[in-house]
């Protein structure tokens, strides 16, 4: 083996001068692959004056014998992460410019041969597949540049459209227009559509490497020639196509004149200018449109399979070894992009959803939808919610938030007044209010030290209760409404946990208490297990909350002598927003509860291990700190500490293993477990309850509900948590019927209990076991 | 521990690694490993994890000393914060699985970095390999996040951790902006 190249490398005077160097490499076509030259006596000779290359390979291996077999060398900054990308050269797995013996270095296919129309549809439709693998998170090394049509337009890099094309040499050569005209058109057309899609993507929050792969290899998507440009050439495609009736039969020519108009289509649906317009949503209509005869006309096609070649990745710039070319079929590759111009159309429908309540309701509800949106729609609908500094393409940020505190805490208030930002003089308290609310919306910091200082300029007073007339309640409106979204937040922090499986079954009963905590009451809670309580505890601190901002708002409302209008019709809509928020968490808690009860019931009776249960390592409170750990960081509302959380949880009623089913005690015994079928009441009641709040929630109008613009997809989503709520009402009364024909049996075997997969529920944020008689 | 456990080979032999066994058994390691893989360790991961923590790697051998399970691991303090185990590969040879030879393994391999005062246990195991999560499952370890298409196939994994103390405030966070370590799935 040859060592030149390390040694070249190591002489070079400038980081800049390495990447200069590679690029080199890989362009030059005799230095596409070093290692072919092993067995040349003299060390290729660069064209740089500055690099002297030398052959160290002897002088490599003596300094490798110095070393034992195994033994290390790195520096202290070498980390796995580096270790795992190293690369073995010679292993073929590993080797992107490995060659077995005879094999080309090129990948073998002529690009300028005649094509049948029914070749061009095959290739067209083969695109449309990589380009949707690219659309699912896979690069395009391994999915569109794999394609030697396209590897031929875009390297090298061209200067001018024209240039763009299969014959790169200018003068033309063999082909027929199928190829040059209309493959061409269609080609551009899909790599400026890509070009679009990806700025589009890199403008946004996305998980970059896992969602989308952003890279391009040293290539470029024809990023500076004109839409208008690459609209035309398939304009003209499309005119031949048309005037082609002796040479091809009608259905090819629909069927790519069907191709053309969809390229075209989707690249106006995708560019960036003006991609605030509600006309796109038409865009996105005229491609589904489309699609229908795109699948009918599918089987015309003939794939050319060896157009494409995982050689070609060998051309792009790239530090990772060969990979597979990732291959879907043409129906899952339709599908998808049937999904991309469904969403594409639907997600137009944000404009309509104006304040940010509602705002809020129509990302949550949208990009929760199963099947999840695709990266690029996403990153669509984050645009249309901000960009240019402007929400929804009109609202400003201070604006938003305006109108959500006004709707939250602050109906009708000189806080929220606009024209406070109008007055310039110092001493006047508007001035001072506008100063201090512009500080809380640009930092979103010290809310409760903003709130005390506003109040000398409100001339707020306090309410003082009967009980302790010395003692002044202060609104806190600020603080109010920030501690609202965290409470909402760490609701969603839990419940997203069901949605990616991380808890476990023990786990369950307690999660859900988190979001209805109630303190202090019921003796049976005390024998309570662990996630839903957690969930119980949340929800229920924040109903405690909305009460606290009501009364803060209707004791103002009480204050002001003759309401204006305006002033009335914001109060109302204020409290309409309390009373559905309201509604909604005491559903959530209700929901948590009755799974709680129902979790601790069947731990009770050992049908599922206890909560947190010994285990060989570790301990059930280190488990627990390891559970509440995102929250430890949070000061209000509080993490219970884990003797406190273990004292409601009661698991030390339950010391046995209950994860051993060998294990017989007492307390499987229903006849001994009276406090079994107490806490099944108590499951019961609130699975009820919970029933009857989310069935009211499904009856709400859509503007009380905050979903106009989404209401179909909401109503669809609460509708699942209704039928999540039945299903557990059945399951109790199962439960509770086969205690009661079989009270002297052991639990475990008249019932049996079944913890379904989140994608399996009707909902994944509730998990509702199946429960089964035996 | 588990039942399956009772079943596992008697003639089974745990032995500790040590680089003087290299020549004997890392050729049979890799392969091992590698079975299970879709895209190979080239030799320097190997390398990196037995050269520095060889006393957490551990053998089973057969009767014939032939190799029928591995488990690889490192400990090291983790961002300036807590001692942190991580246990990176394992695997059993067809036909040997579900006898509870990848759980004696595992607990010798988390005895030796409990020994050697480690504060915590990390690992990660693909969303669809229900054997491997319920093997720690039941040794104590808790799921604490969903590494979305973790890995280079494109699948998800979960975060595996087991407290061995309990935390000070001071590090609390660390582990948040964490960067993935690419360690590969099973291709299967």
């Amino acid at each position: 083996m040859n060592f030149e190249v390390v040694k070249a490398i190591a002489q070079l005077r400038k980081p800049g001068d390495l990447m200069a160097d590679f690029s080199k490499l890989s362009s030059a076509p005799d230095h596409h692959d070093v290692r072919q030259q092993h067995h040349s006596p003299l060390p290729p000779q660069s064209k740089s004056k500055r690099i002297v290359t030398q052959n160290v390979t002897s002088e490599f291996f003596a300094a490798a014998s110095a070393l034992n077999t195994g033994q290390l060398v790195k520096d202290e900054y070498f980390t796995l992460f580096e270790a795992v990308g190293a690369l073995e050269i010679m292993d073929p797995k590993m080797d992107s410019g490995f060659l077995t013996s005879g094999e080309s270095v090129e990948h073998d296919y002529d690009v300028l041969r005649e094509l049948l129309p029914e070749e061009v549809l095959g290739i067209m439709d083969q695109m449309l597949c990589f380009e949707m693998t690219w659309h699912m998170g896979h690069p395009l090394s391994q999915s569109l540049f794999t394609s030697a049509y396209i590897d031929q337009l875009l390297w090298p890099d061209p200067k001018t459209l024209e240039q763009a094309r299969f014959e790169r040499d200018k003068t033309s050569g063999p082909g027929n227009k199928l190829l040059h005209l209309v493959l061409r058109a269609y080609c551009l057309g899909l790599v400026k559509t890509c070009d679009f899609v990806r700025r589009r993507i890199m403008s946004e929050h996305y998980y970059e490497e896992e969602d989308f792969v952003v890279s391009l290899y040293h290539r470029k998507l024809l990023d500076d020639f004109e839409l208008s440009d690459i609209s035309t050439k398939i304009e003209d495609a499309m005119a031949f196509v048309t005037k082609e009736i002796e040479s091809m039969d009608r259905p090819f020519r629909d069927a790519l004149l069907n191709r053309l108009q969809l390229r075209k289509t989707l690249l106006s649906a995708v560019q960036s200018d003006g991609f605030l317009d509600r006309q796109r949503a038409r865009l996105w209509e005229r491609c589904l449109e489309l699609l229908p005869m795109l699948s009918q006309t599918n089987k015309l096609g003939v794939p050319i399979e060896n157009s494409f070649g995982i050689k070609i990745q060998r051309k792009l710039a790239s530090s990772v070894p060969p990979r597979p070319i990732v291959r879907i079929s043409f129906d899952e590759a339709l599908s998808r992009l049937s999904g991309i111009c469904q969403n594409g159309r639907d997600a137009y429908r944000i404009l309509d959803s104006q304040a940010g309540t509602r705002l809020m309701t129509f990302v949550l509800t949208y990009q929760s939808r199963i099947p999840q949106p695709s990266i690029y729609i996403r990153c669509l609908l984050q645009s249309l919610v901000f960009s240019e500094m402007r929400v929804l393409g009109t609202i400003s940020l201070k604006q938003l938030l305006f109108d959500d505190f006004e709707e939250l805490v602050l109906p009708a208030d000189i806080l929220v007044d606009p024209a406070n930002g109008d007055i310039e003089a110092p001493q006047d308290p508007r001035f001072q209010i506008s100063k201090r609310m512009d500080a809380f919306v640009t930092k979103a910091a010290d809310a409760e030290g903003i709130d005390t200082e506003l109040r000398k300029y409100t001339k707020e007073e306090p309410i003082r209760e009967l009980s302790a007339p010395n003692e002044e309640i202060w609104s806190f409106p600020l603080s109010s409404w920030a501690y609202y979204y965290k409470l909402r937040q760490m609701e969603w922090i839990v419940q997203m946990g069901f949605e990616l499986d991380i808890y476990q079954v023990d786990e369950l009963a307690g999660m859900y208490w988190y979001l209805d905590w109630k303190p202090l009451h019921r003796p049976c809670v005390r024998a309570e297990v662990a996630i839903y309580r957690y969930l119980q505890h949340l929800a229920s601190t924040r109903l405690q909350h909305i009460e606290r901002i009501r009364t803060f708002s209707a004791h103002r409302l009480k204050r002001i002598a003759n309401p204006t209008l305006k002033q009335k019709t914001s109060f109302r809509r204020s409290f309409s927003f309390l009373d559905f928020a309201t509604l909604e968490a005491s559903a959530t808690q209700s929901f948590a509860e009755g799974l709680s009860c129902l979790f601790s019931f069947l731990a009770h009776l050992g049908l599922i291990p206890a909560p947190y249960h010994p285990l060989p390592y570790g301990t059930p409170a280190l488990r627990y700190s390891l559970r509440v750990q995102p929250f430890l960081s949070v000061s209000l509302p509080e993490v219970p500490s884990y003797p406190e959380f273990a004292s409601r949880v009661s698991l030390h009623t339950l010391e046995r293993d209950a994860g051993d089913p060998s294990h017989q005690t007492a307390s499987t015994k229903i006849e001994t477990n009276d406090q079994a079928v107490a806490i099944l009441d108590f499951a019961d009641q609130a699975l009820k309850a919970a029933r009857k709040d989310w069935e009211a929630i499904s009856k709400t109008k859509a503007e009380t509900a905050r979903c106009v613009g989404c209401e179909d997809w909401w109503r669809a989503s609460v509708k699942n948590i209704v039928r999540a709520c039945i299903t557990a009402n059945i399951m109790i009364a199962t439960s509770k019927k086969a205690m009661s024909k079989a009270a002297s049996q052991d639990a475990r075997e008249i019932l049996k209990v079944e913890v379904v997969k989140s994608n399996e529920l009707y909902h994944a944020w509730w998990m509702v076991p199946r429960i089964l008689p035996k | 521990m588990s039942k399956a456990t009772l079943d596992a080979p008697a003639e089974l032999r745990y032995v500790q690694y040590h680089s003087s066994k290299e020549r004997t058994y890392l050729s049979a390691i890799r392969q091992l490993i590698s079975d299970d893989l879709s895209e190979p360790y080239s030799i320097y991961v190997y390398r990196y994890f037995l050269y520095q923590w060889g006393d957490l790697c551990f053998m089973a051998l057969d009767e014939d000393e032939s190799l029928i399970g591995v488990v690889i691991s490192k400990l090291e303090p983790h961002r300036g914060g807590p001692m942190r185990g991580y246990i990176a590969m394992l695997a059993v040879r067809e036909g040997y699985r579900g006898k509870g030879i990848a759980t004696q393994l595992v607990r010798k391999t988390l005895d030796v970095m409990i020994e050697r005062d480690a504060d915590e246990i990390a690992l990660e195991t693909e969303v669809t390999n229900t054997a491997a999560m319920k093997l720690y499952e039941r040794l104590g370890f808790l799921r604490s996040k969903r590494l979305h298409r973790y890995y280079l196939n494109g699948n998800s994994a979960f975060r595996f951790m087991l407290l061995i103390k309990e935390k000070s405030a001071a590090y609390e966070y660390e582990d948040e902006a964490q960067p993935q370590l690419p360690i590969r799935p099973p291709s299967t």
